[in-house]
């Protein structure tokens, strides 16, 4: 009897202390830090949760309006793809979009099962392929894109694949998750079902809400994060295609593609989000879903809010969702994303398909995150004129200032060059004028104000600091270009604005024309 | 005593288990990390606190002025940015006779004039848009810069100069860009072509190279730049009253430029094409595609149904195109921007050769399933749509002061009053099931579509889906025995 009471006693207190540290642990997993700044000269002041699992909530409180722009930001895009399989970053973009666990399917065992039957089909077309990798290299379809060899097994596994994915739309809910979002009144960037967007290092995910119905995002995404399911895929990947043909194989799209990719000397930072249209057969799930599990964790991700909504409130709801999914390993750090200028000094592309007559000189400069960046939003403004335009790019890692001039002729190219070689210069020699750089910090001001006033753009605006180098970074590099001087200018412009950090590409209407040969098919066949 | 033990070690056992459950969790094919076991509620069964969003009161807001001018003024004082918006009923839609171009040469100039007020030293941003039926300037500009960004924009509309040279310069353009690089605006050289191949002008953009005489954009500007045509929105930092006074200073002794006519606009005229079907080579690799028929203004009671109907037709489109079958990357539906005036309903498309005709054969499925009994819209897609009509596209259009004053001034400038928008949610969440598949036959007629197609003609003619088999000529031809019956 006494014994019996010791094993009651001893499991009893067993339990007690389990289930204390349960809920410690529950509540230090449920208890994110919260760090509040005060901005005057920006008029913000932006909340910081950061959970235990590494998810962190930036909240700009905004309560004009009674919605709430967020923005998802995972730091994850192209750089992180694999040779030969360009654009699959993108891809995941789409296929995480088709449902989860428990949205987007009407029998979860069937599903299962469905997805068991796909997932080794694909491998054995991966070791098909592998297998026969070296009779399938493009020996003799030079610059043709479209007539990929292939086996005939390598056809018939495709072809089973297609058929199992036509079964597994049976099970499925179209939509679902962007019909929830649209049935509670979800202002989405786009018209189709995937709100979101990828770039060489960031994939976000972006909704606008009534400010009560909130809860839809934190639950829809917080799933996704964790319990994506990647079907529809053979149809998601030619929707890709598709883009891949509208966005990057135009006119300006290849242009711009060949730009970059002398900006970069090959450098992956450059390489096209869309990747190359080989790789499009490439792409197979098992390497996207090691993406997806790499990079898609909470401790990889940040949500900005804008509007409608108080710490309490994103504490809560982050609690609830975002903060209970578990953490994972830290995400490969293989972004480098410093590009080196080209050793011999400038680079000259002459562009050889018709388009709109124009220059381009183009100068690598330092990222978001270095003291030096925020001049060269002054800078560019200072270059403008009425024959230049000149912009400093913003996006993500691709830090270049270029200055543009369009010709109405193909014969004014060489003036043109000369114009806008002549204002590089002379931005380096001279001090610039004070009352253009009051000008400058008064457009500054406005455009401020304007992005301060729109919800979704500040969000995404935060976001983007935030891939970049870090939300903080956003208060820092507007009041820096605010403050900027004529020295910081100049100074600024003699180290960066030189020969050998420079591209200079021109376009024109009648360009001499290609040689035989060595023109893409544009074809458009697809496999 | 070992039913009690039995209790405390199961007890102990679900303590532990909840975080067994996320840890190990069920490992789907290929993936790393276990399903998170969660309770999380479906989206079904939230429950949610009513909707707080009021729209700015627009009454408290109208500012009419001695000359008749109508004003929406919303202030908010904490909006450093403020838009200003002159709203004015200039469109080809409203063009007579002889003037052709003329409302397009007219909101030029009228830039132009706006652009050389604001001076050199601007700071903000200026906007012009041109509907069929409605030109509309939009200024942002600093909270202590809306003075003089108002005069600016005032003096231009009454005193309107009407350049010679720069109207002996004008011809009318081709109406579309080249090249076709995506499926939006107005200039989808398809849709425009298509609008070309089955009506006349101006549901048609006039041709290309027409010259426009100076009398006839002078009589379209005395219809259009009166005061009681033209309404103007605030939104932002500026005081109710300083604005009121400032527009009542502007348009002091403002009057018509002229005598109206009572002529009524031209009208459209149908064609009859043989075949209603056109094709034209393009280089690029995408391959682009409208579908459509003209389509006749919208009886007011229709509209919501016809708003609701559209949305649904967007998302099956989607589905059945993009979704299911992966030909293309985006198909809408798009029904003209005004609902008062003819137009186009069209279905828009881009894709690679061999998805160009399955494109059209499942697009022309789904315009034709929505009309039939069976293809009415069930309860769950009534209320995904409704939601997004009020909830979204509704709210926001009056999302802030800034669009809602812009919105108010669009609307009363479009439709008179402010009625049809107060009254749009109700009017939505009225629409049933019923009417939206009246609606469809009374607006959706597939066996009378005409399709035009620009890409690379004979790629598309090659091609057949190995997927979706079927040939350009094949879905042609069941198109033409479809409107032959």
């Amino acid at each position: 009897m006494a014994r019996s009471r010791v094993v009651i006693f001893c499991l009893a207190a067993g339990l007690g202390v389990g289930l204390f540290w349960q809920s410690t642990r529950s509540s230090a997993q449920g208890g994110p830090t919260l760090r509040s700044e005060h901005w005057p000269l920006l008029g913000l002041d932006p909340h910081e949760l950061v959970f235990e699992n590494g998810f962190r909530i930036v909240l700009v409180e905004d309560h004009r309006v009674p919605r709430v722009a967020a923005s998802l930001q995972y730091r994850f895009g192209a750089l992180s793809e694999r040779n030969g399989e360009h654009g699959a970053a993108h891809f995941l973009e789409h296929a995480m979009h088709q449902g989860t666990t428990t949205v987007g399917v009407r029998d979860r065992d069937v599903d299962r099962k469905l997805l068991r039957t796909i997932y080794d089909t694909e491998q054995e077309l991966l070791a098909e392929r592998n297998a026969h990798r070296n009779a399938l290299r493009e020996r003799n379809v030079f610059y043709d894109e479209g007539d990929w060899p292939a086996t005939e097994k390598e056809r018939r596994l495709r072809q089973k694949l297609y058929e199992l994915e036509d079964e597994q739309s049976k099970n499925r809910i179209f939509w679902e998750e962007y019909n929830w979002y649209r049935r509670h009144g979800g202002i989405m960037r786009h018209n189709d079902p995937v709100p979101a967007n990828t770039g060489n290092e960031l994939l976000r995910i972006e909704v606008d809400l009534p400010a009560e119905r909130m809860e839809i995002f934190f639950r829809l995404e917080a799933d996704r994060m964790v319990n994506a399911v990647l079907r529809g895929w053979e149809a998601q990947r030619f929707t890709v295609l598709e883009q891949f043909f509208v966005l990057q194989r135009n006119d300006t799209g290849r242009f711009m593609e060949a730009l970059n990719g002398v900006t970069g000397v090959a450098h992956p930072i450059y390489i096209h989000t869309g990747g190359h249209q080989r790789d499009h057969a490439y792409w197979n799930r098992a390497s996207m879903l090691r993406m997806y599990d790499d990079y898609i964790v909470p401790n990889n991700a940040t949500l900005l809010l804008v509007g409608d909504m108080r710490v309490d409130e994103a504490r809560a709801l982050g609690n609830k969702y975002f903060g209970r999914v578990p953490p994972a390993p830290a995400p490969p750090a293989n972004m480098d994303v410093e590009t080196e200028p080209p050793p011999g000094g400038s680079v000259r592309l002459d562009w050889l398909e018709p388009i709109e007559p124009a220059v381009m000189v183009r100068f690598r400069i330092p990222g978001v995150g270095h003291p030096d960046r925020p001049v060269f939003d002054v800078l560019a403004r200072l270059l403008r004129s009425d024959t230049l335009q000149a912009n400093a790019s913003s996006s993500g890692s691709q830090n270049t200032l270029t200055v543009q001039a369009r010709a109405g002729r193909d014969e004014d190219l060489a003036a043109l060059e000369r114009t806008a070689l002549d204002a590089v210069e002379r931005i380096r020699r001279e001090v610039a004028d004070e009352a253009r750089l009051a000008q400058v910090r008064r457009e500054f001001e406005f455009e401020w104000e304007l992005l301060r006033s729109e919800r979704g753009a500040l969000a995404t605006q935060f976001g983007s600091f935030a891939i970049a180098d870090d939300w903080r970074t956003l208060r820092t590099h507007y009041e820096a270009r605010n403050a900027a001087t004529a020295a910081d200018v100049r100074r600024v412009a003699e180290r960066y604005l030189v020969p050998w950090n420079r591209v200079i590409a021109t376009t024109r209407r009648s360009p001499q024309p290609r040689a035989e040969g060595n023109m893409a098919s544009a074809s458009g066949r697809t496999q | 005593m070992r039913r009690l033990i039995t209790v405390v070690l199961l007890l102990a056992g679900t303590a532990g288990c909840g975080k067994a459950a996320a840890r190990d969790g069920e490992l789907l094919p290929g993936r790393t990390r276990p399903l998170f076991e969660h309770n999380w509620s479906h989206p079904r069964d939230f429950k949610f606190s009513e909707n707080r969003f009021t729209p700015p009161d627009p009454k408290s807001a109208l500012v009419t002025t001695t000359s008749g001018l109508r004003a929406y003024v919303v202030p908010e004082a904490s909006e450093r940015v403020v838009l200003i918006t002159a709203a004015v009923p200039l469109g080809r839609s409203l063009e007579q006779e002889n003037e052709i171009g003329a409302a397009e040469v007219l909101s030029r100039l009228l830039s132009q004039q706006i652009d050389d007020r604001l001076g050199s030293g601007f700071i903000g941003r200026v906007q012009a848009d041109q509907d069929v039926d409605l030109t509309r300037w939009s200024l942002q500009v600093p909270a202590g810069a809306w003075q003089p960004a108002l005069s600016a924009l005032m003096e231009a509309l009454r005193q309107a100069r009407l350049d010679p040279a720069a109207i002996a310069a004008y011809r009318t353009g081709p109406g579309f860009t080249r090249q076709t690089r995506g499926l939006g605006g107005p200039a989808f050289r398809p849709a425009v072509e298509l609008s070309r191949m089955l009506a006349s002008y101006p549901l048609a953009p006039p041709d290309a190279g027409v010259t426009v005489r100076p009398e006839a954009i002078r009589r379209i500007a005395s219809r259009s730049l009166r005061p009681s045509a033209v309404v103007i929105g605030i939104g932002g930092a500026v005081p109710r009253n300083d604005a009121q006074r400032e527009l009542e200073t502007l348009t002091a002794g403002w009057k018509a430029p002229g005598a109206t006519s009572d002529l009524a606009p031209v009208d459209a005229a149908p064609k009859t094409a043989a075949d209603r079907s056109r094709t034209i080579d393009e280089r690029g690799y995408t391959t682009w595609i409208a579908i459509g028929h003209p389509m006749p203004k919208i009886a007011p009671a229709d509209e919501a149904a016809v708003a609701v109907m559209t949305d649904l037709l967007n998302i099956r489109l989607t589905i059945a195109v993009r979704e299911i079958r992966g030909l293309a990357n985006a198909t809408q539906l798009q029904v003209p921007a005004t609902t008062r005036h003819d137009g186009l309903l069209h279905v828009r498309s881009g894709a690679r050769p061999e998805s160009v005709a399955p494109i059209i054969r499942y697009s022309l499925q789904e315009l034709a399933r929505i009309r039939e009994a069976g293809g009415a819209p069930t309860a769950e897609e009534l209320e995904q749509v409704k939601g997004g009509l009020v909830l979204s596209k509704w709210q926001s259009s009056l999302d802030g002061v800034r669009t809602a004053s812009a919105t108010y001034a669009t609307e009363t400038a479009r439709f008179g009053s402010l009625d049809r928008l107060m009254k749009w949610p109700d009017a939505v969440r009225a629409v049933t099931a019923e009417a939206v598949t009246a609606a469809a036959q009374k607006y959706v007629h597939p066996e009378m579509m005409g399709i035009t197609i620009i890409g690379q003609i004979d790629a598309v003619r090659k091609a057949r889906h190995p997927r979706w088999p079927v040939t350009l000529d094949e879905v042609l031809a069941a198109r033409n025995q479809q409107s032959d019956r």
